[in-house]
């Protein structure tokens, strides 16, 4: 239910782009490294096919679009977001100099044009002519620069400042440990105002936006594809009540038209935006259904257009006549993993956890706990990204070779049986059905080498706090992509300290080949680099890969025309509700 | 504390004693509902001591081959080897149902005891010393019942969940204490209402005249005689506590899997309610029988132990 | 009557104090922050969303600020609503939540009493045992399950209704009877049991051994005498419907203040969780107080010093 929002969010389907921080290619290919080669969502999806052909005369006379927005959207202050909801909504009423197309490549949006100096370390932007926002003021470069900076500004505590990192003079302002430098945060509002100003953005006249970076990083465009880079005016945030539906300033397709809180959300056309086409939907109703019971009902009973399937629904709604042909499954940039803890108890021997991990039959766990949803992950780098393997798979489920590992390693810590080392303590936070999947693999371990488990389920933030203390030998753990590119999906969690790293897993060569991977300019051996790097890792096997992310939803068979990508927030299509359209029925 | 609470509020003290037990056992036995409850009582009791031995599995043994042969979906009542079927994980759910009673036994019991513990001291200390000290219990009590329960029930159970008391009985003592330090009110105004009654009453002053200490008068004079009212109470607060165990399941506080409670699985069972649902219906009918039972007997304690004493709860 | 009247009003000031106490200090004990999250945020973001909202202080400083606010009517910021103040969000859940509960009350009273009262008369025989076999149902099933069994039922299969949200009737109506199934069996329990003693008491067999025709008793003094305890029971009932079954409101989606409960839990938004307690506990204090009040004036044997 509400853990459902920080799932998604973790689940990836945000796709920030973003410089891991401190670390940076020198790629100036923008897009190479984003290339959706075998991606599965790319493209168009079912539906849409006739529907650009012969659009018009099969459009239904009331194009209104039903979805469920799950939660009341904590903010829709562009500059603080950082919330799947949220951000799902502030992607159709708020845009910037570029965006993402249908295949997440960046296309200029905003901006007609960009410049990129010939080191790299600038970008120009030229803005199009007659921009305006939803209340007809015109939209003014320095309303980029505006927004950029508060973002950025230590004062509005935006969770999302830290992709701005890249940004010329943003160790002064944005603090050491946010971009991994040794410049101490600034602390009175002097020093702040100070590092605004040498802050590098900048916009020398109102149709013109310049950015300049530390380094030569042309993937930056993707950061500025983010709602954070949005223009916003100064003279309307800083109003009372800024974000409420009256008062609300739009700059993109659609514009905010009534928000009643905790309630229902409705956007209409911007009559405004002239950046690109316009929505051919007249009206988007969101609702805010915490329980996904009730929005699957809400589906079934013709309330809702699109939904994404309950866990427990989701082997029913694929046999049900009616329901069956309106499913869409879609890839989403993230994966499923359980960490063993590498410094404690019998999991600190590598023998023991390649034992473990061989007893389990993946595909069948998927296909008995996820509803068959998913694919098998032996190793962490998702399809479709630089640096993916599919063949890396060291363990493969065979429980013989499982029996020997555990034997050698029972033997190196001297016991006889795995129910020797008492009850361990098996981690996972309630409320996200991962009880069936810990009960799964538990009893598996127990089937195999008598290993006694305590199935410890948590509160969100209390098993977070535990499973950072160390507390637990097998832990469940996931990772949404922020940006499809190794490093986010490497650095952090597998680096000897990361702060996403649950296992503790250190490994001096490993961290020592991601840094040299990140240095690498030529792409082709940069992925070479990772691909070792990750080859290292998983032989080391800290934690178990379970399963790449498919999500499924029931998609109405009158909604066209959507382009469901790994990106998306909540539902397929999300990044841009603009292309939707709906079909005589 | 209301809330709980408003399920189990029973007669409230008056000056009428109650009766023998013996008239109360043959009032009793004329009351065709609560016949009815006993006998589900007795079943339920059996069920909890003995089920889990008749299972004929335990109760996390997951049939997974059986769940593959179809087609991953739960196994349906009358099942080859699983007479009322299976769940998502192709556990028999006669044996967790077994379990399950025994869990919802304790609940009751626990719970109750944890009341008693609490209330009884309390409401006797407020009514026999009465004055001062009365008045301070009886504001403290107001206070607890006027703290929403719930919300009681979910930061006691968040934050003792990774302490031992959290961790025993597969996450269960912290539920049952929980919820009995929610519901103890009840009983300890009855019980000071008893005491003040009782109190005054001739054949206590005539103990005190002749000297019998006021913890003896207590033990053996009072709390015999107050005890009907007492006893109601508590079996009419017991379909409340196991309520509160499934709303606790239903958030995700309450016992720890692989364990069941009838209570858990009903909350894990509602989400397939439309797929299977026998894994709902099964466990809400044997929680029905328990909360009809112990109602029922409840009723028919305070009709047989007093016929006088009814009504004012 | 009026000193008892006085005393307890200012009784319940020292109550939600000491209620207010003990939640915030409990919360404070639960592990977990408010910015706790799975890609944590830099240290120093925590660090001054700390300062902006006071966290980086004691917390009985923190305590005693949230009181003077209080004194002035603010109930404080939302740390998870970043855009709007406690006072906002409650202002806006309160009317539905009283709304939900009010319609659930008028409901439960609708049906709930005439069940009792024809289970009464019908003592024993199909009446009775209908009447008392529904009850126990409702009782005995949760309402999380009662509430999908609706939907199911009454807005997929048969669409009568909307399934779920809070824009005009059509929503009211599955939400509340969700609602006041509970009350209902509980009212007609109640009154089905005081009506059984009431037409044991003497009075009774006195009129009617007057000759005064049967339904004249029953209206005039059955119902009347009987009301007593019933009247008791509604106390709690009513704190229960106005502060909202969390659970209808969240399986409905209805947009009320219980929906809050939980959810500020969870999320640690220690401002909102304080306000909803608060309001829970002032209800309850006040429900009881006027459930007080109304049973001693309808008992006349009652009196308060």
């Amino acid at each position: 239910m509400f853990m459902k929002k920080r799932l998604m969010a973790t689940v990836g389907v945000v796709a920030v782009i973003a410089t891991a921080c401190g670390s940076s290619t020198a790629s100036t290919a923008p897009s190479a490294s984003t290339a959706a080669s075998g991606a599965p969502a790319s493209g168009s999806p079912a539906g849409s096919a006739a529907a650009s052909a012969s659009a018009n005369a099969n459009l239904a006379d009331q194009q209104l679009l039903k979805i469920d927005l799950t939660n009341e959207p904590p903010t829709l202050d562009p500059d603080k977001a950082q919330d799947s909801t949220s951000i799902e909504v502030l992607n159709q009423i708020q845009r910037g100099l570029v965006y993402f197309d249908k295949d997440l490549k960046i296309v200029p949006e905003m901006a007609q044009s960009y410049d990129v100096s010939p080191d790299s370390k600038t970008l120009t932007f030229h803005l199009k002519d007659g921009l305006q926002y939803s209340n007809g003021d015109p939209i003014l470069a320095k309303d980029f620069v505006y927004s950029i900076k508060r973002t950025a500004d230590p004062r509005t505590a935006a969770p999302y400042a830290y992709v701005l990192c890249e940004i010329a003079g943003s160790d002064k302002l944005l603090g050491s440990s946010t971009c991994n430098t040794t410049t101490p945060t600034p602390k009175t509002d002097a020093d702040i105002e100070a590092a605004l100003a040498n802050f590098g953005v900048s916009a020398p006249d109102d149709k013109t936006v310049v950015v300049q970076l530390n380094t030569p990083a042309a993937y930056f465009l993707d950061v500025l594809a983010l709602w954070i880079a949005v223009p916003v005016q100064e003279k309307w945030i800083t109003s009372p009540n800024a974000t409420e539906a009256e008062n609300y300033v739009s700059s993109g397709p659609f514009m905010l038209k009534e928000w009643t809180h905790n309630s229902k959300l409705v956007i209409v056309p911007n009559p405004k935006w002239t950046a690109g086409p316009g929505p051919t939907l007249t009206e988007v109703d969101m609702s805010m259904l915490n329980d996904p019971a009730t929005a699957q009902a809400s589906y079934e009973a013709g309330d809702l257009d699109m939904v994404l399937t309950p866990a427990a629904d989701l082997r029913r709604v694929k046999d049900d006549p009616v329901l069956g042909p309106q499913v869409v499954d879609q890839a989403q940039a993230g994966i499923g993993y359980y960490d063993y803890n590498t410094v404690k108890g019998p999991t600190a021997n590598k023998d023991f956890r390649i034992a473990l991990t061989e007893a389990i039959d993946k595909q069948n766990l998927i296909d008995t706990t996820w509803g068959g949803t998913g694919a098998v992950a032996n190793s962490m780098v998702m399809p479709g990204m630089q640096g993916y393997q599919p063949d890396l798979n060291p363990y493969p489920y065979n429980l013989d070779d499982a029996k020997k590992h555990m034997a050698t390693a029972l033997a190196a810590l001297g016991k006889t049986s795995c129910a020797d080392f008492g009850k361990l303590p098996f981690g996972y936070n309630t409320g996200a059905d991962h009880e069936n999947r810990v009960a799964y693999m538990a009893q598996q371990w127990t089937k195999a080498f008598g290993c006694q488990f305590d199935q410890v389920g948590l509160e969100w933030k209390v098993f977070l706090k535990r499973r950072q203390a160390g507390d637990f030998i097998i832990s469940r753990d996931a990772w949404g992509a922020d940006y499809p590119h190794p490093n986010n999906q490497l650095a952090g969690i597998f680096t000897c300290g990361g702060g996403n790293n649950s296992s503790q897993y250190c490994n001096k060569d490993f961290d020592a080949l991601i840094a040299q991977a990140a240095a690498e300019p030529d792409p082709t051996k940069q992925t070479a680099l990772y691909n070792q790097a990750q080859t290292m890792m998983v032989g080391d096997a800290p934690v178990i890969f379970l399963r790449f992310v498919v999500a499924r939803y029931e998609i109405k068979p009158y909604v066209t025309n959507y382009f469901g990508t790994p990106g998306d927030s909540q539902l397929p299509g999300d990044k841009f509700f603009e292309t939707i359209q709906i079909a005589k029925h | 504390m209301a809330t709980t609470q408003a399920v189990g509020r029973a007669a409230t003290g008056r000056r009428e004693r109650t009766g023998l037990w013996w008239d109360a056992w043959g009032r009793l036995r004329k009351n065709k509902l609560a016949l009815v409850g006993l006998v589900g009582v007795v079943i339920l009791m059996f069920a909890a001591i003995f089920g889990p031995m008749l299972a004929p599995y335990p109760y996390q043994d997951q049939d997974l081959q059986a769940i593959a042969n179809n087609g991953f979906r739960p196994l349906p009542i009358g099942s080859p080897g699983h007479i009322l079927g299976t769940d998502q994980l192709g556990r028999d759910m006669l044996s967790r149902l077994l379990d399950g009673a025994r869990i919802s036994m304790s609940v009751a019991l626990v719970v109750q005891f944890v009341v008693l513990f609490i209330g009884l001291p309390i409401g006797a200390a407020a009514g026999w010393f009465a004055g001062r000290v009365d008045t301070f219990l009886m504001r403290f009590t107001d206070v607890i019942y006027a703290f929403p329960d719930l919300l009681f029930l979910i930061l006691l159970s968040v934050t003792l969940r990774d302490t031992p008391l959290g961790q025993a009985y597969d996450g269960l003592l912290l539920v049952f204490v929980a919820i009995g330090l929610t519901s103890w009110v009840t009983v300890a105004r009855l019980v000071r209402g008893q005491m003040l009654s009782l109190k005054e009453t001739e054949f206590v002053e005539a103990a005190k005249a002749i000297g019998v200490s006021d913890r003896s008068i207590i033990s053996r004079h009072l709390l015999p005689n107050g005890s009907g009212p007492v006893i109601v109470a508590i079996t009419l607060g017991i379909p409340g506590a196991i309520l509160a165990e499934a709303t606790l399941a239903y958030i995700g506080i309450g016992v720890q899997p692989p364990r069941a409670s009838w209570g858990s699985l009903i909350a894990d069972g509602q989400k397939y309610i439309r797929s299977d649902p026998h894994l709902v219906l099964l466990p809400a009918i044997c929680i029905a029988v328990a909360l009809v039972s112990f109602t029922f007997l409840g009723d028919g304690l305070r009709d047989a132990l007093d016929p006088k004493l009814k009504g004012k709860q | 009557m009026k000193r008892y009247l006085v005393r307890r009003v200012l009784w319940i000031i020292p109550v939600l104090v000491a209620v207010s106490l003990i939640t915030f200090f409990l919360m404070h004990a639960v592990p977990g922050g408010p910015w706790d999250q799975e890609k944590k945020l830099s240290p120093e973001v925590i660090a001054r969303l700390n300062q902006i909202y006071g966290l980086d202080q004691p917390v009985y400083m923190q305590y005693l600020n949230w009181i003077g606010g209080i004194l002035q009517g603010n109930l404080g910021p939302s740390y998870v609503f970043k855009d709007r103040t406690v006072n906002d969000i409650i202002a806006g859940g309160i009317p539905v939540t009283i709304q939900l509960g009010i319609q659930a009350f008028i409901l439960a009273v609708l049906v709930g009493l005439p069940l009792g009262i024809v289970a009464a008369l019908g003592h024993n025989r199909w009446p009775d045992y209908v009447a008392t076999g529904l009850s126990v149902v409702w009782i005995a099933t949760p309402s999380f399950v009662l509430a999908i069994i609706l939907i199911i039922v009454f807005s997929v299969d048969l669409k009568w209704f909307p399934v779920a949200g809070w824009e005009g009737p059509q929503t009211w109506v599955l939400p509340t009877i969700a609602l006041a199934a509970f009350p209902i069996a509980v009212i007609a329990r109640y009154t089905r049991a005081s009506m059984l003693e009431v037409t044991r008491k003497d009075y009774v067999r006195t009129a009617q051994s007057k000759g005064i025709t049967g339904r004249a008793v029953v209206y005039r003094h059955m119902i009347r005498n009987a009301l007593i305890p019933v009247v008791t029971i509604m106390g709690p009932i009513l704190a229960f419907l106005v502060t909202g079954s969390f659970i209808v409101e969240h399986v409905f989606a209805v947009p009320g203040v219980g929906r809050y409960y939980l959810s500020a839990i969870t999320t640690r938004d220690y401002p909102l969780l304080m306000a909803t307690t608060l309001i829970y506990a002032f209800a309850v204090a006040v429900l009881n107080l006027v459930v007080d009040i109304l049973y001693a004036y309808i008992d006349p044997r009652i009196r308060y010093s």
